[in-house]
């Protein structure tokens, strides 16, 4: 849970986004090697560590899927590869249908914006499920979390190439 | 691991005991010398000149740099578009020198071979000299600007030229970073900001964030092979295929780079240019029309808007959401680029900063607040420009750094042995985006020795990649069990391929789809050779465990696996591999039972409980 110490905040998968970065942006104004340039070789090694740690913490604290892993991670819990059948299906149904509407802008926009709910749904989901201590189902919930955000990046891909 | 203790840095506040900073701008073609005089950052010149040109004349008994050079002489000029690369990196039909017939560039002077690293440091001796001059007095240290799209070889031999010219580094920063910074302190302005930096051979581009005195980087993009050179470059050929232009020597060509250049200026204020041209002894008439030239820049200018579309990409924003965008390098003067941006954010150009001098005098207000001597508490935040990895079986890369990462960042990733008894492994460390090992640059290797015998897949060996705020690379690995150590810093003599750094980023965009499919290939394949090998080491040590038909079940299942891996259809590999897993089982799990056995076997109850 270091990542979590390091900017005080209390671990749970809902975070405080704009506290993050407030804190992120202090930690590095105190810490970052440019404060230290003039220091000695010793405190400069020191402030390249620390600036790092603080870089490390913030890339995964910031992003969600990075920040549900992290916390899988920390409470010893493996992500499963298992995915059950009826989001299998589910899946294959997203990739037809974008597959179908590839030329089709406005199609594509609005399964965009059904896939935008469901990772909304999927936070709050997982913030139950973290907050209840039920990793088991965290992990298999990740997975699927997973899958729907790399969709979504695609689809907004795809729809910025339509132009 | 949490944070380090460390104590506050300390504030030089004794007057006596100053510390003179300078910035400097190594350009490719012309370089700039900045410094904080009395609070604010001053361009010193050179006997009135504030621009140096580029340019290193080798004489007998005598160098000269920059405005010291009679007109005319032959001179080396743009010799950064040659430092931290090697002779196959670069074409050597486009450069006006006399290269040294190796592998390393070397270029020919009346003092002798001369590489790209001490020409440079020829050129950082002279603006120290400047500033140095100016103060009359030692300078305790500089920032030196860099192209945010050099890479680790790029950085590490400007380093070393530095070093050559006996220059403390307090930093190296990226142009576009130090561009912004000038102009976010100058006009105190907050918000999302692109930096367009042409500048004479490499264009960056950078997405930042202004917030309470933090500059951040978000995303940067680039080419480190295109610039305004390649402007002249059109022109220049121009002239030769319409006008007949006729050039023999070395000298010819590099007079007529500077028509090149001459005409290109013109071209910012005149729409038109009909004059008589004396070159090579004879008179060329010239009527060349803005419009004309202006058709054929449009593919350059093509090419930095694919990066700047990279950069908003990868910085997850959108035109509209850009509140300003600050144009630096002398090219962006050029009318084309400056309507061409214009269409494409839609709105107008930040163009209140000299774009020749902007990035020196942010680099002096860096230097500044670096010595400690500034009460400041800016930051800059910046990225590194392009992934690192190391090559994994099968060709692939493992992207360990992903790019645009702030710096410094450390990573650190455990990687395993491939077969039994393996005591070697080779890292190799590679800068790229696509997925292919021999697509990426590679920036050395080194080998962890002394790994102890163990069975494949047991050994860790952890990887640490550390990136400083300078943006240089240091790998070092570790084996876990017995803590053996082994590390590189990446030198400048380790050789990138020209035509791959243009290329790469353009092909990763293009063959992502090309890459995926290679990747599953690349490893459905590893993956059965790897049982394939473990399945026929088991039948050699325990086939006494085997009966008759399980046995030629197994091996009709490795054959069918050979037979497939030959034909290179990923998903009937996979089949095939599973087919062969599920046939081995049975025998796999005897063989366990087996071994448990006999490690109990001869030893006493009470050790085995231990």
């Amino acid at each position: 849970m270091e990542f979590f110490d390091i900017y005080e905040i209390e671990p749970s998968f809902s975070i405080p986004v704009s506290e993050l970065k407030n804190k992120y942006l202090v930690l590095q104004k105190k810490y970052h090697p440019d404060r230290f340039a003039h220091s000695s070789i010793e405190q400069q090694k020191t402030a390249l560590i620390n600036s790092s740690l603080i870089n490390d913490a913030y890339q995964v604290l910031k992003d969600d899927i990075k920040r549900a892993k992290y916390l899988l991670e920390c409470n010893e819990i493996e992500i499963t590869n298992h995915t059950n059948p009826e989001f299998l299906i589910k899946q294959i149904e997203y990739e037809e249908k974008i597959e179908d509407h590839s030329h089709d802008k406005s199609e594509l926009v609005s399964i965009q914006k059904e896939l935008q709910e469901e990772i909304e749904q999927y936070k709050v989901n997982l913030e139950t499920n973290f907050s209840k201590k039920d990793f088991e189902r965290a992990s298999k919930q990740i997975n699927e979390f997973i899958f729907i955000h790399k969709l979504h990046l695609k689809i907004k891909e795809k729809i910025n190439q339509l132009g | 691991m949490a944070l380090l203790q460390i104590s506050e840095p300390g504030k030089s506040t004794d007057p006596h005991n100053r510390k003179l900073t300078i910035g400097i701008d190594l350009g490719t073609t012309n370089s700039l010398v900045a410094s904080v005089i009395s609070g604010e950052a001053k361009i010193l010149e050179d006997n009135n000149y504030r621009l140096i040109p580029s340019r290193v004349l080798y004489e007998q008994h005598q160098i000269s740099v920059g405005n010291d050079i009679p007109n005319h002489a032959l001179t080396i000029s743009s010799v950064k578009r040659l430092i931290g690369k090697k002779k196959d990196d670069i074409d050597a039909d486009n450069i006006a020198l006399e290269l040294a017939d190796s592998n390393e560039i070397f270029i020919q002077t009346p003092q002798g071979y001369k590489s790209p690293i001490q020409v440079s440091s020829d050129i950082l001796k002279k603006l120290k000299k400047i500033a140095s001059d100016y103060f009359g007095d030692e300078i305790y240290g500089a920032v030196i600007t860099v192209p945010a799209y050099f890479n680790e070889g790029q950085r590490q031999a400007t380093k070393e030229a530095a070093k050559l010219a006996e220059i403390n580094v307090l930093r190296l920063i990226n142009e576009p970073t130090a561009a912004a910074y000038a102009y976010g302190l100058d006009t105190k302005k907050e918000g999302v900001f692109v930096v367009y930096d042409l500048g004479g051979g490499t264009f960056d581009v950078s997405v930042l964030q202004f917030n309470e005195g933090v500059f951040e980087v978000i995303a940067t993009n680039g080419n480190s092979t295109l610039g305004g050179d390649d402007f002249d470059q059109i022109i220049k050929n121009y002239l030769i295929n319409k006008y007949k232009f006729n050039s023999q020597s070395l000298e010819d060509q590099a007079n007529l780079n500077l028509i090149a250049k001459d005409i290109k200026e013109k071209l910012s204020s005149e729409d038109t240019i009909n004059e008589t041209i004396r070159f090579n002894n004879q008179d060329y008439q010239i009527d060349i029309s803005l419009s004309e030239i202006e058709e054929l820049f449009i593919p350059l200018v093509d090419k930095t808007i694919q990066c700047v579309k990279n950069a908003l990409n990868d910085a997850d924003l959108s035109t509209y959401e850009i509140d300003g965008i600050i144009m630096v390098g002398g090219s962006t003067r050029m009318p084309t680029i400056q309507n061409y941006i214009k269409k494409f954010f839609n709105q107008d150009l930040l163009n209140d900063l000299n774009p020749d001098e902007v990035v020196a005098i942010g680099a002096a207000r860096q230097a500044s607040v670096l010595s400690g001597q500034a009460n400041d508490d800016t930051l800059l935040l910046d990225v590194t420009p392009l992934s690192l990895g190391i090559e994994t079986m099968g060709n692939l890369v493992e992207r360990i750094i992903p790019r645009n990462s702030t710096i410094p960042i450390a990573k650190a990733q455990e990687f395993t042995t491939y077969k039994d008894g393996q005591t070697m492994m080779k890292i190799h460390v590679v800068q790229g985006e696509r997925e292919k090992v021999s697509e990426n640059r590679s920036l050395g290797e080194f080998i962890v020795k002394e790994i102890p015998p163990m069975p494949a897949g047991s050994a860790k060996i952890k990887v640490t990649f550390q990136v400083d705020a300078d943006s240089l690379l240091t790998v070092s690995a570790e084996e876990q069990t017995t803590g053996v150590k082994t590390s590189i810093e990446i030198k400048p003599s380790y050789g990138i391929e020209e035509s791959e750094i243009r290329k790469m980023l353009e092909d990763s965009f293009t063959n992502a789809e090309n890459d995926k499919k290679f990747r599953s290939l690349a490893e459905v394949i590893v993956d059965a050779n790897q049982i394939l090998e473990l399945t026929e080491k088991a039948i050699q040590d325990d086939k006494q465990l085997l009966s008759d038909s399980e046995k030629s079940t197994i091996e009709r299942c490795m054959n069918n696996l050979k037979s497939e891996i030959t034909k290179k259809n990923p998903s009937k590999i996979k089949l095939a591999t599973d087919e062969l897993n599920n046939a081995s089982m049975s025998f796999a799990q005897k063989r366990m039972d087996n071994s448990i056995y006999s490690s109990l076997t001869g030893k006493n109850i009470n050790e085995i409980n231990k």
